[in-house]
């Protein structure tokens, strides 16, 4: 009669480390998106000066620049975003729609939102949606840019180091832009 | 022997059983915000922003300074105001839930008789300061701590009561402080 062979220490190991993959699998992965949208969600990130695409349409910084501003507190410095985004389809121009969010976020990880009582760029619109002569929202024909602006007070000691971010309403995720050089 | 001596292990399990029953925190103890302590003109360091109490004032009527000018509110008891600078860590975030703990573990909220600093939005990097006022029985006042849970953030939404961050500062008042209460004491109105 043959023995059988009692399974070695090596395939007892084998299969604990199963279990507990299967475990973290079940116990973590779940939640891993539910923990990314609380964190912001993920970046899609541009290099220094180029595009990205996010949300169906191509997104550019054209400069990060130091703006005019009255009464602002100590040590802190104006900044505007000149931005230009290039809806590919009608999609994208209805996405834009229920509006754009932009932050900067210093190499600390420190963000800031957009100020909307500092002048900014004349001539620049502030919403990334196009308007009409009646200051009416008009939707975003696609291949076509729209360039719009975003001001922030930020500390001094953050200019260095800038990155724009731009979430859309109700999509997943932002798009992060770098200026082609720090503000000065 | 050997009956006697587990009798006496089952009864020093029984008695660790208990102490360890009345050792155990409750919920509230279990679950409360882990507190960062400091004291007057410290910068007390949390996650969502640091806090520095920079003065205290005690008085039996406040004045109030706003836009529209000056206004007066009465109490029975003592208002307390402090005056607090404030910075965000990492992102755009309120104060939340400023409270004055009485020895007694009585908390008093922060008067909502006028705008405070608990409503104010504090940006990373960038202090602001600001007062706040609290009214409370002048039995209270001595001992009382500044108690600030509840972070608000302005973007993401974070659950921050249970085991979140506190701000902890005794605000160094006396019986003597109390009793030599000033007729008046000054606050302002900050802009949110």
């Amino acid at each position: 009669m043959r023995r059988r062979r009692r399974p070695s220490r090596a395939r007892y190991a084998l299969g604990l480390a199963g279990a507990l993959a299967a475990l973290v699998a079940v116990q973590v992965i779940p939640k891993l998106d539910d923990y990314t949208q609380r964190m912001g969600g993920s970046p899609v990130e541009a290099a220094a000066g180029a595009a990205a695409g996010h949300g169906g349409a191509r997104w550019r910084l054209i400069s990060l620049a130091p703006s005019g501003g009255e009464d602002l507190p100590a040590g802190t410095r104006p900044v505007t975003a000149v931005i230009g985004v290039t809806p590919a389809a009608e999609s994208a121009g209805k996405a834009m729609a229920k509006g754009c969010e932009a932050a900067v976020r210093d190499a600390a990880g420190r963000v800031w939102g957009r100020d909307d009582g500092l002048p900014g760029v004349q001539g620049v619109a502030q919403s990334c949606l196009p308007t009409g002569k009646d200051n009416k929202p008009l939707p975003a024909r696609p291949g076509v840019e729209i360039v719009w602006q975003a001001s922030f007070v930020v500390p001094a000691d953050a200019l260095s180091s800038l990155r724009v971010e731009i979430r859309l309403a109700g999509a997943d995720g932002f798009v992060r832009l770098a200026p082609p050089a720090a503000p000065a | 022997m050997r009956k006697i001596l587990s009798v006496a292990v089952s009864a020093v399990l029984l008695a660790a059983i208990g102490v360890a029953q009345r050792l155990t925190p409750d919920a509230d103890r279990m679950y409360a915000p882990i507190a960062s302590t400091g004291g007057l003109r410290e910068d007390v360091r949390t996650e969502p922003y640091s806090v520095r109490v920079d003065a205290v004032g005690i008085g039996r009527k406040l004045i109030i300074a706003n836009a529209a000018g000056l206004r007066e509110r009465q109490t029975r008891g003592l208002w307390v105001v402090v005056t607090l600078t404030a910075t965000a860590t990492k992102e755009q975030v309120r104060l939340g839930k400023v409270e004055l703990q009485a020895r007694d573990g009585t908390l008093f909220g922060a008067t909502d008789r006028f705008t405070g600093f608990d409503t104010a939005t504090l940006e990373a990097g960038i202090p602001r300061s600001g007062m706040v006022a609290f009214e409370l029985p002048a039995a209270s006042a001595p001992g009382a701590v500044l108690r600030i849970t509840e972070a608000r953030y302005g973007s993401v939404h974070r659950l921050n009561g249970a085991l979140g961050p506190a701000v902890e500062v005794d605000l160094g008042i006396t019986a003597a402080h109390a009793a030599a209460a000033a007729a008046t004491v000054d606050a302002e109105q900050v802009t949110p």
